[in-house]
């Protein structure tokens, strides 16, 4: 079925949804309870899924019908973007990219499954750091799944991974893979970023819930989207708030008689920090547009923005912790948490390197089709 | 002929109407015509523009304008980057700042002298603000106005003047008051390029071209009433000049770069290119192209700002200046990489030419540099 998303809401809602979630997440997430979890000392990323049950945004961008407060993508980005500013742990961003994708690709009786209890907080799930090139494979034989898939992004305790599997005759399906611990199981990888949980998924005879597409194709597509979408604003996020930070640390100390934030040298690096922000603030505006559009050249702007944001993220997060000196190379400090979530998102939704080639394949297909990909309303 | 103006009101019709006249009006080998001589060509379509009230569409029409909304201005900013059309190099002074200044300072009788100087007669406008050792310091400017009886006696030397060598009118800053603060005994004047002891000396450019001049003044006098503002009142007054330098006439510089980067990649694909299959060259034109985007979008937002919230401080101008001069050059650096030794032969175009010209867009109208002070020191809240 082809999902129509609803055109952004006003300006004025996005920023006040915006302000009321990073209102909650001030206090619910701040860095202080981030430090506190990767510690083991809390359960931050539980809490948050209670949270995010409790105030809707995951149903954010599904439409009513399946309990969802249809804000469309637009409503996404800002959760996002918000969630990345506060390095939210958890796995809501797994889980809402295989929401959208079940939505657009999943039949009825799959989207009445599984979206209502997306939405009541129950299952999360987990689904391949990137859906082009999964890590290994799995085989379906005899109506179960066999085989192992490496680097999984979403919760170790997630009770569905969505993931590709080869059916007979060398083709491509995905499916809701259900962890039951026995014919599928899903173990943590320690990982960097320990923010986020990395999983590898293995099967043994466990039953799937297969999605049929007639264009499996597309449904990889469509979960790399919307994986990449969230990436995109979750880079801009804790781009801007660690250069925030960074600024603010340098307003604060003085040396050579001086505060640092007034050398020149710094103040330029600072500037330049920023106007890469920018620019990818508005080249993921440029791919959400187009997403929401069901643009043909969605997917080209989707690629050019999320590997413009997350090397711009890792660029920042490298910057600000020199910038810091030796109190951001501890463990106290936030830099290293921003850069490693930022070395993670680079990696996700596939290299960056191939994210251009894809994209610059598609532009050469709209040029021989003589159409142009950069028009923009006025 | 009727003047395309009077469908302003229809946005359609109107495009299709600049459309149509752009087609029928502009030389197909205008190029050849610029290059032979720029200033000649430049007054022609000057001209052009003129007789079908394109020139200074945004005017009001009290002073030769056309009362022209932002939409339409930003229809034709558009159909002459589509058209691939000229770029009115030698009449910016004249288009944006001149209007910026006079309409905000001027007193009745400026606006009704000088102001169909541009938009009935086609003059050309120069700036007087730069100096030898006032540059990004403008403050720290140097050249005097004595005041004798109803005139004023100017003395210095200004640099970096566009046009000047074919300019009538000059918008002057010179120090009226050597005790004040620094800012506080600048005053603004209307000098007229023709008066005695007014001395312009084109400076010769790293391309090879000649569009600056320096300028030399001697004992030239000015008429009190050519004092734009109060005296001492120069620098507040400078403010409304400089912050002419952003809106429409940035998003044409840009849309005119995001035309010519798809004709040159469309060119590419049809002619199967070499760097395409290069993986650096064109990972390097996709990053670039999605920047390109981005600033587009920026563009638009600096007119939206314009109209709907003008005084509002916004970085946005800022970020357009910075981003989109450094984009240019970025994308010369990589045609001429592309290039190879092709870009090596001496012509006055091409991606080396494009390239060294680029320089021009990362210096001027506040160097690139100040610009990063800025989004610092206003962006960031960094201290001076």
């Amino acid at each position: 079925m082809q999902i129509q998303y609803p055109n952004a809401p006003a300006v004025e809602d996005l920023n006040e949804m915006a302000e009321s979630i990073a209102g909650v997440l001030a206090t619910e997430c701040d860095n202080r309870r981030v430090h506190e979890f990767i510690a083991g000392k809390n359960d931050l990323d539980a809490q948050l899924q209670r949270l995010a049950v409790e105030l809707g945004w995951l149903g954010i961008g599904l439409p009513e019908a399946f309990g969802g407060l249809d804000l469309g993508l637009d409503g996404l980005a800002v959760l996002h973007r918000q969630l990345g500013r506060r390095l939210a742990p958890g796995g809501l961003i797994a889980t809402l990219s295989a929401a959208q994708c079940l939505l657009e690709h999943a039949d009825e009786r799959q989207r009445a499954r599984y979206l209502p209890d997306i939405v009541s907080g129950r299952p999360q799930i987990a689904i391949p750091a990137d859906p082009e090139r999964p890590r290994g494979g799995l085989m379906l034989r005899n109506s179960a799944l066999h085989g192992r898939i490496d680097m999984l992004l979403g919760p170790a305790d997630a009770q569905y991974a969505f993931v590709p599997f080869e059916i007979e005759r060398g083709e491509q399906q995905w499916g809701m893979v259900e962890i039951d611990s026995v014919g599928a199981r899903l173990a943590r990888r320690s990982t960097w970023d320990a923010t986020r949980s990395v999983c590898v998924l293995d099967c043994n005879r466990a039953p799937v819930d297969m999605l049929n597409s007639t264009s499996p194709a597309s449904v990889r597509d469509a979960l790399s989207q919307h994986l990449a979408l969230a990436v995109c604003w979750d880079s801009v996020g804790g781009a801007e708030a660690i250069l925030l930070q960074t600024v603010h640390y340098l307003k604060g100390r003085t040396q050579f008689d001086r505060v640092l934030a007034s050398f020149q040298a710094l103040k330029h690096r600072a500037a330049n920090l920023a106007v890469e922000v920018e620019v990818s603030s508005r080249l993921n505006e440029q791919a959400l547009d187009a997403a929401v559009r069901r643009d043909p050249d969605a997917a080209l702007w989707t690629q050019l923005a999320k590997a413009k944001s997350s090397d711009m993220y890792a660029l920042v997060t490298q910057d600000c912790l020199q910038l810091h000196g030796g109190v951001g190379f501890t463990w106290e400090f936030d830099c290293h948490l921003f850069l490693k979530r930022a070395r993670l998102n680079q990696a996700l939704a596939g290299d960056n390197r191939a994210n251009l080639d894809a994209a610059e394949a598609a532009l050469a297909q709209s040029v021989r089709a003589g159409r142009s990909v950069v028009e923009l309303t006025q | 002929m009727s003047k395309l103006v009077d469908l302003k009101d229809d946005p359609t019709a109107f495009r299709g109407a600049v459309r149509e006249w752009l087609n029928k009006a502009l030389p197909v080998d205008w190029r050849a015509r610029h290059r032979e001589d720029s200033f000649k060509f430049e007054r022609w379509w000057f001209n052009e523009l003129l007789e079908v009230g394109l020139a200074t569409p945004h005017w009001p029409a009290e002073f030769g304008g056309a009362d022209l909304n932002l939409a339409s201005q930003v229809i034709v900013a558009d159909e002459i980057a589509r058209a691939d059309g000229p770029d009115l190099k030698m009449y910016i002074v004249a288009l944006t700042h001149v209007p910026a200044t006079l309409l905000r300072w001027g007193t009745g009788e400026q606006k009704a002298n000088y102001l169909p100087s541009v938009s009935r007669r086609g003059e050309v406008w120069c700036q007087g603000f730069s100096e030898p050792s006032a540059g990004s310091d403008l403050a720290s400017l140097r050249t005097s106005a004595f005041r004798d009886g109803d005139e004023y006696v100017v003395n210095g030397q200004k640099i970096w003047s566009s046009g000047a060598m074919f300019a009538r009118y000059c918008l002057l800053l010179a120090r009226t008051d050597s005790n004040a603060k620094k800012h506080a005994g600048i005053s603004y004047f209307i000098l007229d390029m023709q008066t005695a002891g007014v001395e312009p000396r084109p400076i010769k450019q790293a391309t090879g071209e000649s569009e600056f001049c320096e300028l030399f003044l001697t004992d030239v006098r000015v008429p009190a009433r050519d004092r734009i503002g109060a005296e001492g009142q120069g620098w507040e007054v400078a403010q409304s000049t400089l912050s002419a330098e952003r809106g429409v006439y940035g998003y044409g510089i840009t849309e005119r770069l995001c035309y010519r980067v798809q004709r040159f990649y469309s060119e590419a694909v049809c002619s199967k290119a070499d760097w395409l299959e290069d993986d650096q060259l064109r990972r390097e034109f996709m990053t670039l192209f999605g920047r390109m985007q981005a600033l587009r979008r920026m563009t638009r937002r600096v007119l939206e700002e314009s109209e709907h919230a003008p005084s509002a401080p916004s970085m946005m101008p800022v970020f357009v200046k910075l981003i989109g001069t450094d984009l240019h050059q970025q994308f010369a650096d990589l045609l001429v990489r592309i290039a190879g030794i092709n870009a090596q032969e001496l012509a006055d175009e091409g991606p080396l030419f494009d390239f060294i010209a680029s320089f021009g867009l990362t210096i001027s109208a506040g160097t690139n540099e100040i610009m990063r002070n800025i989004v610092a020191e206003r962006g960031l809240g960094m201290p001076r």
